[in-house]
Formats: structure tokens, sequence, C-alpha cells
């Protein structure tokens, strides 16, 4: 059992679990990439949309958030194929990630929009836009800037739940890690590195999240000289 | 479809019970812990050491944790039925948000309650006790409801190791009767009808109990 | 007699013939002694194995092991107690006193002999590939060019590897792996995989109850043939020679073949070597 830590054998393994941490931020980019894509297309339908179309994407939204990520992740793997989509594990995962991270995504975009409040609205219509127009040229281009930090939250959260395709066989970190233990019979080193890694990966987030808060990019406002 | 409704309800029970198990040792730890971290100055050491702890649980996803509790429990020479492992590993997860939805509830009381409480010539652990911590559960009550939420799906991650709650017991009648979409959609509208459920009523309670902290919920 | 003052019979038999013993063999503080002394013994599995071990409507522990147990306890006129434990850090816990042995069939490998010694064998652990019964795959140079799995962590991947090698055969991706037998099943139901590999006794409880798919036998020169066995701490020597002792016994006079049928179907006792696995 021994004392301290098998420094060796940690050093030994590291290899396969950066190969398994490389495809959980790979596939969790991708999938932050996608939904926000998904959201933004979602969250337009949303406000310009007809009112079938907006019960739909806010049933969309409730579903997303009420059922289990695991559960989304299972039926998608097992759904799909029943609809005639039979996708490898990798893609079923990114495409289950995207419907999750894609209900999170429309309301973050909401929030956005809804904290420009309504003095926008009200210029622009009294300026002669109609609600397309407001929306897509005057409201959406400024909460672009303001969805960054939430969207950064976003990834770290799909990095965590990309954590679950382990159960569909996808060879990310955590299965990676679990399948290590289970082959040398060594518990405390291998968790102690995927944990480390997990840390490493999202505390970067953290601090990208918290810096592109207070930064020009996100609210110049801030950073103009008074007139 | 719905034949598979029996064997599924005592699965969704079990969820359920592992759920409410946890959030309530959470909530014991969390309250405590709050209270602490929203009395300590900020430079405090225990109050760096919670912080660590609250971006060890917030850094992690739940399956590492699970895992971690699962692994570890037994070399600390710690023997338990994987239903308690599961409610070990629920309860430390659950915690780490707790302490921040205690702590912004106690800060979300006037301060003057406190300085009035001790003008009166009430003991620290007085006001504490009889002012404080009744208004500042009752501001957690929406937060607490949504926080049940998420350790319900959380509880589902429980099935990885072998605790039979809803999602396990789900995949067991699936490999046997081979109706895997009709039993998966069950599942999915079980935990809808729990989750949804508990996040309507959080936010009802929130418009009912108005000066309480808002908390947006997270995928763990 | 009936059944019940038999057992009363024998037990007192046993414990005269043993007190006996006791007084004209040397002393000689073992493992054995222990449990004759404290009058129960512990047994570690995890009650997720059917039908090794696995809890039945009233969440009590039944199978294979616990049968077993109990017929040794007879023999020694103690107690038998199940105690479930978590499969992975097993062999940890046997060493930290949790358990006098482990009994939850666990297959004996290389790997595990560093730091257990084995019984002899009490039942078949072989490897079997489960498929459809129309999927045309008769063997395993049949699963050329098919997606295959097993389950995540078990010796199966490793055999799946050596088989690849062995026969100059190449597989549909990578070898697919689940923490759950149930999603393997439905991986296989849907079309995903086209084979699953694991023992022929788990495959064997599946295919009890399921039509549609056959289990072809999965063996190799390339790797040992795997049985079930207890283990035991290195220095309890006692004990497991006991074991041995119990189990030769229970072959001889039929009624290890007879839980073999009763749990598995068949009897196995044939194929069962004299021989403790040791590396």
């Amino acid at each position: 059992m021994g004392s301290g830590l098998d420094i060796t054998f940690m050093l030994e393994i590291l290899p396969k679990l950066l190969k398994g941490a490389l495809l959980t931020l790979e596939l969790s980019i991708l999938c932050v990439i996608l939904s926000s894509l998904a959201g933004l297309l979602l969250g337009t339908a949303r406000v310009l949309g007809p009112r079938w179309l907006r019960m739909l994407v806010q049933a969309y939204v409730d579903v997303i958030r009420g059922v289990p990520p695991i559960t989304i992740i299972a039926l998608a793997y097992f759904g799909l194929p029943e609809v005639g989509l039979t996708l490898d594990e990798y893609w079923t995962g990114v495409l289950a990630l995207t419907l999750v991270g894609g209900g999170y995504a429309v309301e973050i975009l909401r929030a956005a929009i809804e904290s420009l409040g309504k003095g926008q609205s009200e210029a622009a219509a009294a300026l002669g836009l109609s609600r397309l127009q407001t929306y897509w040229d005057v409201l959406l281009p400024q909460s672009l800037r303001l969805v960054l930090p939430p969207l950064t939250n976003e990834l770290a959260n799909l990095i965590k739940a990309s954590s679950l395709l382990s159960v569909i066989s996808v060879n990310e970190l955590a299965k990676t890690g679990n399948d290590l233990i289970f082959q040398h019979f060594v518990v405390i080193e291998v968790l102690l590195q995927v944990t480390l890694l997990y840390l490493l990966i999202i505390g970067s987030l953290d601090v990208l999240s918290r810096w592109l808060e207070t930064s020009r990019l996100v609210h110049p406002e801030r950073y103009r000289s008074s007139a | 479809m719905l034949s598979a409704l029996p064997r599924l309800l005592p699965a969704l029970w079990l969820t359920i019970e592992i759920s409410l198990i946890a959030l309530a040792l959470a909530l014991a730890i969390g309250i405590n812990l709050g209270t602490l971290q929203s009395y300590l100055r900020p430079g405090h050491p225990v109050r760096r050491l919670l912080r660590v702890y609250v971006f060890f649980v917030r850094g992690t996803p739940v399956l590492v944790q699970i895992f971690g509790a699962f692994f570890l429990l037994p070399v600390l020479g710690i023997e338990l039925s994987p239903f308690w492992v599961g409610v070990i590993a629920l309860t430390f997860n659950s915690a780490g948000y707790q302490i921040e939805i205690a702590r912004a509830a106690i800060d979300s009381i006037d301060k003057g309650q406190r300085e009035g409480g001790l003008a009166l010539g009430l003991e620290a652990w007085q006001v504490q006790w009889l002012i404080m911590l009744p208004q500042a559960l009752r501001r957690m009550i929406p937060p607490l409801t949504n926080e049940l939420s998420q350790v319900v799906k959380a509880s589902s991650v429980l099935s990885v190791i072998s605790v039979f709650e809803l999602h396990k017991a789900s995949n067991a009648i699936a490999s046997t009767s081979f109706k895997y979409i009709e039993v998966l959609t069950l599942q999915a509208a079980l935990y809808f009808i729990v989750i949804h459920g508990l996040s309507l009523l959080s936010r009802h309670l929130e418009n009912r109990l108005p000066g309480g902290p808002k908390l947006a919920s997270a995928v763990r | 007699m009936s059944g019940l003052s038999r057992r009363l019979f024998a037990s007192a038999a046993i414990a005269f013939g043993g007190v006996l013993l006791a007084g004209l063999s040397p002393s000689h503080a073992g493992a054995l002694d222990d449990i004759k002394a404290k009058g129960h013994f512990a047994f570690g599995l995890e009650a997720q194995y059917k039908p090794f071990e696995f809890r039945d409507d009233n969440n009590d522990i039944i199978g294979y092991d616990i049968d077993v147990a109990n017929a040794l306890a007879e023999k020694w006129g103690v107690e038998a107690q199940p105690t479930d434990t978590n499969w992975a850090t097993v062999i940890q816990t046997l060493y930290n006193g949790g358990f006098d042995m482990i009994l939850g069939g666990m297959t004996a490998t290389e790997e595990r002999y560093e730091r257990v010694n084995f019984s002899i064998p009490y039942m078949d652990a072989s490897s079997g590939i489960l498929v459809k019964a129309d999927s045309g795959i008769a063997d395993r140079a049949g699963l050329d060019g098919k997606v295959v799995a097993a389950g995540a962590g078990t010796p199966q991947i490793g055999q799946l590897e050596v088989t690849a090698e062995e026969l100059g055969i190449s597989y549909d991706g990578d070898i697919k792996s689940y923490d759950d037998d149930a999603v393997a099943y439905q991986a296989m139901a849907s079309g995903r995989i086209d084979a699953y590999v694991s023992t022929l006794v788990s495959l064997s409880e599946f295919t009890k109850t399921t039509e549609g798919f056959e289990i072809l036998p999965f063996r190799s020169d390339r790797w040992a043939t795997e049985y079930t066995a207890a283990a035991f701490q290195k220095e309890d020597d006692d004990l497991r020679e006991a074991f041995d002792t119990a189990i030769r016994e229970m072959k001889a006079d039929g009624s290890l073949a007879a839980l073999q049928e009763k749990w598995f179907g068949r009897s196995f006792v044939d194929g069962l070597s004299d021989q403790a696995p040791a590396w």
C-alpha cells in the first residue's frame, strides 16, 4: 500500500489523462459554440415569432432544465437511431450536450437583452424602428457582448456535464480516469490527477469569466471618458 | 409503456428519499458554514478554507465527486452501502452551494437587527438563533426548493455506483423488455414532474417571500 | 431423522470433534481458529452480481455464494455473514479486517494474485461473446470488422485486445465499454454494438430471460482458463486450506453440482481444476 504517493505511476498515466482532458475540452468547446448558435436561433424565435413558436421554445427550455442531463444523453443515444439518425457516440454526445446547453443559452440571451433596459426599445420605437429592426439592429448587437461572461460559465458547466458521456463510452477525462482505476487497482493517484485537471480547466474559465465582466470588450460604456 | 410505471415508482421514491436526506444534511452544514462566512472578516483563514471547498465543489463534475466518495471511503476504513455513499456525495456537493445560499440570506438581513438585539442585552448566540436564523431560513426557502431540484438532478448520476434510483432502475427494466425508448421517456417524464414542479414551487415562493437572495440554477 | 435435527447432530458432532482435535493438535493461532472461537465468519461480496449474490424482493442477499458460504459454515459449525461492500476496493477492505475472506464471484487473475491467495476454483469464470441469434457471427474470428464492447474495467477488454492481435483481426472503431450491463444489452438490441463480451455466467442470466440472443465461447491459449475462487489474505493459509477441503468434499458428494444447477442451470464441476490458481 505504501506510505506516499506513487509519483512515477502518476507521471506514467498523465499522457492518457491529458488525452482525455483534451477530448473533454474539444467536445465542450464545440458544444458551447453550437448551443450558442442554437440559443441565438431559438431566442430570436421566441422574441419575434408567433405565439405557438414562443410556447414551443419555452417548452424546450423547461424540459431541458427539468430533466437530468444523463437522461437526455441516454435518450439521444437510444432515441436517435430510432428516427434514423445513428451517430457514433462522440457525435451523439455532442448533440445531447448541445441540446442541454441550448436550453441555458436561450435564457442567457434573454437575460442579456432584458438587462439593456426598456429605454432602448422605447427610444427605437420613438425613432420609428419596427420590432424586428429594434431587435436585430439595436438590442442583439449589444447583447452579444454581454453574453460573453455567462457563456464562459456555460462552457464550464458543459465541461462538467461532459463527464456524463462516459456512460455511452466516450473516452473523455472521467472515463479515462475510471478505466485506469480498474486497470491498475490504484485509486488515489488517479483521482487526484483527474480532480486537479478539472479544477485547472474550470478555474481558468472562472478567471476568464471574471476578467471579461470587467473588461472593455464587454462593457465599453464604462471606459468611455465623459463628454 | 405505462406497464413499467409500477416498477419505476419504488426507484422514484428512492430518488426523492436520497435527495431529501442529502438536502437536509447539507442544510445543517451549509447554514453553519454560511453563517461563519458571513461573520468572519474576508482575510480570515477559515473563510479562505471555505472558499477552497466551494471552489472544489463547483470546479469538479458531480460524477467525479461521487466516484471520489465511492473509492475513497473504503480506503479510510468506512464501509457503507451505495445508498449512504450516495447520500454523503450529494451532501458534500449540495453543502458547497448551500454555503452561498445561507451566506446571501444572512447578509440580506439588515445589520440593524443584530445591533438592535445586542443592544437589548441579548447574548450573541441568542441573537443568532432567535433573530437572525429564523429570518434567514425564511428567505432561504425559495432557493432551497430550487436546490432540491438540483440535488434530484444530481441523484441520477448515482446510477454509476449502483444505487437503484430512477435512472438505474429504468436501465434495468429497459434491458429486459427492450422497450427502451418508452421506458426512457417515462423516466424523463417522472423526473420532469418532480424537478420542474420544484422549480415552479420555488418561483412561486420567491414571489410570496420577497427580500431573499435569488440564485440562478446552474448545470452541475 | 429430520433436516433440522440432522443439522443439529452434525453441528454437535463437528463441535465435539473440533474440541477433540483442538485438544490433540498443537496450538496454532490461525484465522480458522479465530473464526471457530468467534462462532461466525464474514465474507466480502458486492450484492449486484446475479446469480452469485444479489438482493431479493425483501432486500435480503441471496445467491450461489451465499449458499456455498452456508455450506462451509455448516461444516465448520459456525455462522456465515455476507458483507456487502464496494468491489473496486474489496481487497483493501479484506486487509482492513472488514471480513475474513472474499467470496464474491471473484475471478482469479494474476494482478489480484499479487495481493491475495486464491482457493481452488469453485465455479467457472470463463468469458463468452453475446451476439444476436441472426448476427452471422459464429466464433471469435467472426468479430473482425464488428463493433465490440465489454464491461468497463473488466479483464474482457484486455482479452479482446489480445484476440485482435492473436487472430490478426481488427474491430470497427475502439472497443466500447459500459459501466452498466443493462446499457450494453440495450445497445446491442438497438444495433449500436454487434457483440458484448462478459462472463459466461452473467450473460447466461440475460439469455435465460430474453429471446433472440446466443452466447459463443470466448477462450484462448493466450489467457489462462478463468475460474471463480475465494480470496484470502496471504498469511491465512489455514483458512484457505480449510476452504479447499470443504470444496473438495462438496465436489465429491455432489452438493456443489447441485448448487450450480440451482443457480446456473447446469453443473460446471467437471471443468473445475483441482489446483488453486497461482502465478
